[in-house]
């Protein structure tokens, strides 16, 4: 790593974070199995294995992104990537891998490296990267064949560079949202979110309440029983 | 959420991928209630679908399974146990496996992917569906079954699988066709990896250093000292480089394993032969191949007999063959698992009875269809979900639901209701303002309420006065008119119409209870004294009851055959009220007639229930046995204190015993406990009236004229026109109602009755009629029960109580019970009411002290104006016939006072009447008398009754009516409740001379609620007056 271990400076803090993107989109594009396991090989960065794409077309695709977005980074203007998940046959969106950026704006101004220590936020990264890992564990199954797209929210005033076109948001209808871990250099804040499509869920009914009966003084034995019995089922 | 959201991470290993993924809201709930306590929503929520679906009704049970399982499946991130996944999936499968309906229903094809994905074997599992043809039309069986294959690395199977689809026209086909690709690409580069990875291996075969191969077995070598081997084959170190990488399946290291592969010439055929082979599969395979399961045992010192090489051979390509089920031999409950008890040494076998395989289920199923085994309970039910439940909570669920059904059906019944009423006030509204056209018209009074039944009266008017039933006639018994000490005068009363002074004197039990009498007083002494002289000179007892007649007749009117006692008589009345008032015995030792009477007092064991029963007899009809005449005499000027001392003796007895030990008694007399009227009084009114000798010449008239009409004209109330006119109606439609063929069974105090799934035990006779009795008893389950047996095999009561209830709708609960029910038998009827009852008011006002009236009365008033409401007519309102219910069992909407006697009910829609042929009790002397025109309404016949309940209830004794004016009022100024007199006195004017029965009795509840307004509704509420 260029920075150093005392602080973080804002180039600095838009290559880390245009590192984690890189890695974090590889790892979902792995986990979600867009493309085949077998094209990806087995790295480890932050001190954990993670999964990097061999696909070269992929992976200029990917280079490309990530360089443009750290630019940006640096520029402070970039404010979310979303990493958009679709069917490839429908074009529905399945899935929404959102990162919010919040930029410090001020770091370009002073460009006194800020006090955090590069360990800590890789920390920070791989709880993150952690995270999107283990969403497995609750995601449906993507079924058919996936496509991903990568987009970009920035500042309203940017230039649209070459080969990048404006999309609209691509949001799920009907879906439900987990919040994932958040990390910062002090520059770059990444709140991290993934949205999918709740249709398939299974949403279990809520219980119809259990209706409470008193009895008349001259009751039979049995309703002694009964609301005894209902008394424990009500509990 | 920071923290929510570590709780997933955390246990992430825990979770159990779902194909369809997971509700982060339900992963987070369930995750977080595992190391909480309370599971108590996933319990009830548990509780809920195992009770669906032991409930469920409709058409498609599956829905709740499939529902139940999704659940189960989403709430146990983890599965295990306590999920009861696999034994809900097994419940499940096994459960439709008959139902053709399913077979193909993409739920149910889901539920048993679930189940193979679940257990060992799952091929079994599939070979099984396709036999049933279980999901053969649906991709995702096929694809199911395709990639179990290909994980055993039957490449050529899986293949033929989706082939077979494809042939079968498996929907989605698409679906298929793309999974077949994707197969078929991803074989394709396995078969690729594996030719360029054997290529290297060939080149890297040689090893540099000798390796130890892994999970083989380790056969000592040498004979004194065992070494491990170290030699290593090429096989099993190239297996060991592939290492995580490992994609091929097993079927590509069959090639390179040692053994020698013998070429099997049927193998290339039988791939293609996954067609269905002709044998029937009985039983799904088992989810735990419980065969196969290695059981526990002593490690030490045992070898597994291993091969070399064996161990690493992965699950090999799935044999050709399947598990042989035999038909017709039915296996043990058991399964054939053949446990070595030598092995077993240790630890014991699992027990197999616990666990119940799939396969055990369906022989279980298989033996009950057989109809040698029957369960003799909902056995199914008990056991359907994943655990068991007892009948209790069945029970409480189906009562649960009824419940909420009936309450549901009562919110329902009450808007239709309400509907209902405001049909009806449109719909009377309109009648309101014909009939005030019409009145306008004709000057008659019609009440708009009761238009319907007026309106008959009217046209029957012509006819109205002839058909006049008679009670039978009696024939006048010489010894019992001497017996009665002259009070009993038939004979000598010559001029009176004979068959009148009959049909009013001489009826003993037969007759029917009169409401009251009326005094037509003359106001002069001279009048009853000339009265007397007319009638006969016996005649002074039947005068006795009031006391300022009394008097003068026992003063100036000689009396010669009248007994000693009562001719050695000197004693004024106040003495004698003295002398009780002290309630000394023997008060006043100078006054002969006194001690003598208290020496009868002392002696008769009978004294006080005689001075009791007489004081009932309020109109003074003293016929009584010769010995106690002196006491009867005075008994009407004994104020309460005596008439409650003289209660207590009667307490001991029943009030049945009563009736009938005085109806022995008082032979002559028409009396009864629940007072009489003494017509004899009344007949000697006529006499002395100047103007009603008319009244006596219709009466005559009537008479005569109803003799001849009985036979035309039949009275309403009889048994037979009732059971006519029930002929008209399904009486078996109505609930509640029972026919049985079997006589009437006998009723007796303290027997028990068994009536259809009721038993009750009958406590007390309360009251009782020419045919019928009423009892309190109550039922197993501790319920009152008011029973009334019938000895007419017409279910009136039960009859008039439907209608009520129909007619009312909820209303009718306030005044006329909640439940009855009816049973029919061959010579009468049994009608129970259920409420919490005490008794008939008769007794009450017997027992207790009376609290303020008006609360009651109010109640009465309503009770009546909502039978009239439902043109349904009591026809005997009086104390014996109204009920009275324990107020604080009851509630504040009930009312105190209940109606359950129907006897004399008439239905004017069902029997369309007038006055003058009903023969209700009394209206032939109220007729008579001219209190009732023959014009008037039946409705008034109520009001009568009434007023005379009222009257009873204030003076505790029978009313007399005097006209004065053109009006009716009470013959004495009601000195009773001091600062309300003048109301009581307004109610009975009003009541007396109503001419719509339906607006007086409005006019009455306001005028009672203006005037009792401070007390009525604490006495609604809170008095609770039990004797």
């Amino acid at each position: 790593m260029s920075s150093t271990l005392k602080g973080i400076t804002l180039k600095g803090s838009a290559e880390l974070v245009a590192e984690f993107f890189s890695f974090g989109i590889n790892s979902i594009l792995y986990q979600r199995g867009i493309y085949p396991p077998e094209t990806f090989t087995r790295v480890t960065q932050y001190d954990m294995s993670l999964y990097l794409t061999v696909d070269p077309k992929l992976k200029t695709y990917l280079n490309s992104v990530v360089s443009q977005l750290k630019e940006w980074l640096f520029d402070c203007t970039v404010q979310k990537l979303v990493v958009v998940i679709s069917c490839l046959e429908t074009n529905e969106v399945l899935e929404r891998w959102q990162f919010d950026i919040e930029c410090d704006k001020s770091a370009k101004e002073s460009s006194a490296p800020r006090e955090k220590s590069i360990k800590s936020i890789q920390e920070e990264i791989r709880s993150v990267i952690r995270q999107i890992t283990a969403t497995v564990t609750f995601l449906p199954l993507l079924e058919t064949a996936c496509a991903f797209d990568l987009l970009v929210y920035t500042d309203k005033d940017l230039v649209v560079p070459e080969k990048w076109e404006e999309s609209g948001p691509q949001m799920i209808i009907d879906s439900e949202e987990v919040r994932l871990r958040s990390f910062t250099t002090t520059i770059h804040k990444v709140n991290s979110m993934l949205s999918m499509c709740s249709r398939a869920v299974y949403v279990p009914v809520p219980l119809a309440p259990c209706p409470c009966f008193c009895f008349p003084p001259f009751s039979l034995p049995q309703s002694v029983l009964w609301v005894f019995q209902h008394s424990t089922c009500c509990k | 959420m920071a923290e929510g959201e570590a709780e997933w991470e955390l246990s992430k290993e825990n979770i159990q991928p779902l194909r369809e993924g997971r509700r982060i809201g339900a992963l987070q709930q369930a995750l977080s209630q595992q190391d909480g306590s309370s599971h108590t929503t996933v319990q009830q929520q548990k509780q809920a679908f195992e009770c669906e679906l032991r409930m469920y009704t409709g058409d498609d049970p599956l829905d709740v399974w499939d529902r139940y399982i999704k659940w189960t499946q989403q709430v146990y991130p983890q599965g295990g146990k306590e999920s009861n996944l696999l034994v809900l999936l097994e419940r499940a499968v096994i459960a439709f496996a008959n139902e053709k309906r399913y077979h193909n229903d993409s739920r149910y094809v889901n539920l048993w992917l679930k189940h193979g994905e679940n257990i060992t074997e799952p091929l079994e599992i599939y070979n099984y569906m396709h036999r049933h043809g279980i999901g053969v039309q649906l991709a995702a069986f096929y694809i199911a079954w395709s990639e179990e294959f290909e994980k055993h690395g039957n490449f050529k199977k899986a293949d033929g699988i989706y082939q077979q689809g494809v042939s079968c026209g498996a929907e989605p086909a698409d679906k298929l066709h793309q999974y077949h690709k994707e197969f078929q690409a991803r074989v394709s580069r396995q078969v690729m990896a594996g030719m360029r990875e054997s290529e290297q291996e060939e080149e890297s075969l040689e090893p540099t250093q000798p390796q130890r191969s892994s999970l083989v077995d380790l056969k000592p070598r040498g004979k004194k000292t065992a070494f491990a081997p170290v030699v290593r084959t090429g096989a099993t170190v190239s297996y060991q480089k592939r290492g995580l990488s490992f994609q091929l399946p097993a079927a590509a290291h069959s090639g390179h394993n040692s053994r020698v592969m013998v070429f099997d010439e049927n193998q290339g055929a039988a791939v293609e032969n996954c067609e269905p082979k002709t044998e029937q599969w009985t039983a799904p395979p088992t989810g735990r191949a419980k065969e196969n399961e290695i059981m526990p045992e002593k490690w030490t010192n045992v070898k597994i007999p291993q091969k070399f090489g064996s161990s690493v051979v992965p699950p090999s390509a799935k044999p050709t063959f399947q598990p042989f089920v035999e038909e017709c031999d039915q296996p043990p409950a058991v399964t054939p698992c053949k446990i070595n008890p030598a092995v077993n040494t240790v630890l014991s076998a699992r027990k197999p009875s616990k666990e119940e395989s799939a396969l055990e289920l369906l022989q279980q199923q298989h033996a009950e269809e057989q109809p040698k085994e029957q369960s003799m309970y909902c056995k199914e039910l008990l056991f359907r979900g994943a655990t068991e439940f007892c009948f209790e909570e069945l029970r409480a669920e189906r009562y649960y639901k009824k419940v909420s059904r009936e309450l549901e059906e009562k919110t329902a019944k009450l808007k239709a209701f309400k509907e209902d009423l405001k049909k009806q006030v449109e719909a009377k509204q309109k009648l309101l303002h014909e009939h005030s056209s019409q009145m306008d018209a004709c000057h008659e009074v019609i009440p708009p309420v009761e238009g319907h039944p007026v309106q008959q009266v009217v046209e029957c008017l012509p006819e109205a006065a002839a058909p006049l039933p008679v009670s039978p006639f009696n024939v006048y018994d010489e010894n019992e008119g001497a017996a009665s000490a002259g009070s009993n005068l038939t004979a000598p009363n010559e001029g009176l119409p004979l068959d009148k002074e009959v049909d009013n004197t001489v009826n003993g039990p037969a007759t029917k209870v009169m409401p009251f009498t009326i005094f037509c007083d003359s106001d002069t002494s001279e009048q009853s004294q000339e009265r007397v002289s007319i009638a006969a000179t016996s005649k002074p007892p039947t005068c006795r009851s009031l006391n300022t007649i009394l008097k003068p007749i026992v003063e100036s009117v000689p009396k010669p055959e009248i007994d000693t006692l009562e001719r050695m008589k000197p004693i004024s009345e106040d003495s004698i009220l003295g002398s009780y008032r002290n309630k000394t015995l023997c008060p006043s030792p100078e006054h002969t007639h006194d001690f003598v009477r208290a020496v009868h007092l002392a002696s008769t064991p009978f004294s006080a229930s005689q001075g009791e029963r007489d004081f009932s007899d309020s109109d003074g009809n003293l016929s009584a046995l010769p010995p106690f005449t002196a006491v009867s005499v005075q008994t009407p000027a004994v104020k309460q204190e005596d008439y409650e001392m003289a209660l207590h003796g009667v307490n001991q007895l029943s009030p049945i015993q009563e009736v009938s030990q005085e109806n022995g008694q008082c032979s002559s007399s028409s009396s009864s406990l629940d007072g009489t009227s003494c017509v004899k009084i009344m007949h000697l009114t006529h006499q002395s009236e100047p103007d009603t000798p008319e009244l006596i010449h219709i009466a005559a008239e009537q008479t005569a004229q109803a003799f001849l009409s009985e036979t035309e004209m039949e009275n309403p109330s009889s048994a037979d026109s009732r059971r006519r006119a029930l002929e008209k109606l399904d009486l078996d439609a109505f609930p509640n109602f029972f026919r049985k063929a079997e006589p009437l069974p006998t009723v007796m105090e303290g027997e028990v009755l068994f009536e259809g799934d009721e038993t009750i035990v009958i406590f007390s006779k309360i009251a009782s009629g020419e045919n019928y009795s009423v009892y309190l008893g109550k039922t197993n389950i501790n319920e009152n029960v008011v029973v009334k047996v019938d000895h007419e095999s017409v279910p009136w009561d039960f009859y008039i109580h439907v209608q009520l209830r129909n007619r009312l709708g909820l209303d009718s609960h306030k005044y006329f019970g909640r439940k009855s029910s009816c049973f029919l038998y061959k010579d009468g009827c049994i009608t129970l009411h259920w409420g919490h009852h005490w008794g008939t008011l008769q007794d009450f006002l017997a027992r207790s002290t009376l609290p303020q009236v008006a609360s009651l009365v109010l109640e009465l008033l309503e009770l009546v104006q909502q039978m009239h409401s439902c043109h349904l007519l009591h026809g005997d309102i009086r104390p014996g016939t109204l009920h009275v219910c324990y107020r604080e069992t009851c509630g504040s909407e009930d009312s105190v006072l209940k109606v359950l006697d129907f006897s004399h009910s008439l239905d004017l829609d069902l029997q369309p009447v007038v006055i003058s042929t009903v023969s209700l009790p009394g209206i032939q002397t109220l007729l008579e008398q001219g209190v009732l025109l023959s014009t008037s309404s039946p409705y008034q016949v109520d009001l009568l009754g009434i007023a005379e309940t009222v009257y009873m209830m204030l003076k505790r004794k029978k009313m007399k009516l005097v006209k004065k004016e053109a009006e009716w009022r009470l013959d004495d100024d009601l000195e009773i409740s001091g600062t309300h007199d003048a109301v009581w006195q307004d109610f009975f004017k009003k009541i007396l001379n109503a001419e719509s029965a339906s607006s007086v009795l409005t006019e009455l509840q306001e005028l009672l609620k203006n005037n009792f307004n401070d007390c009525i509704d604490d006495q609604l509420t809170s008095v609770i007056w039990l004797p």
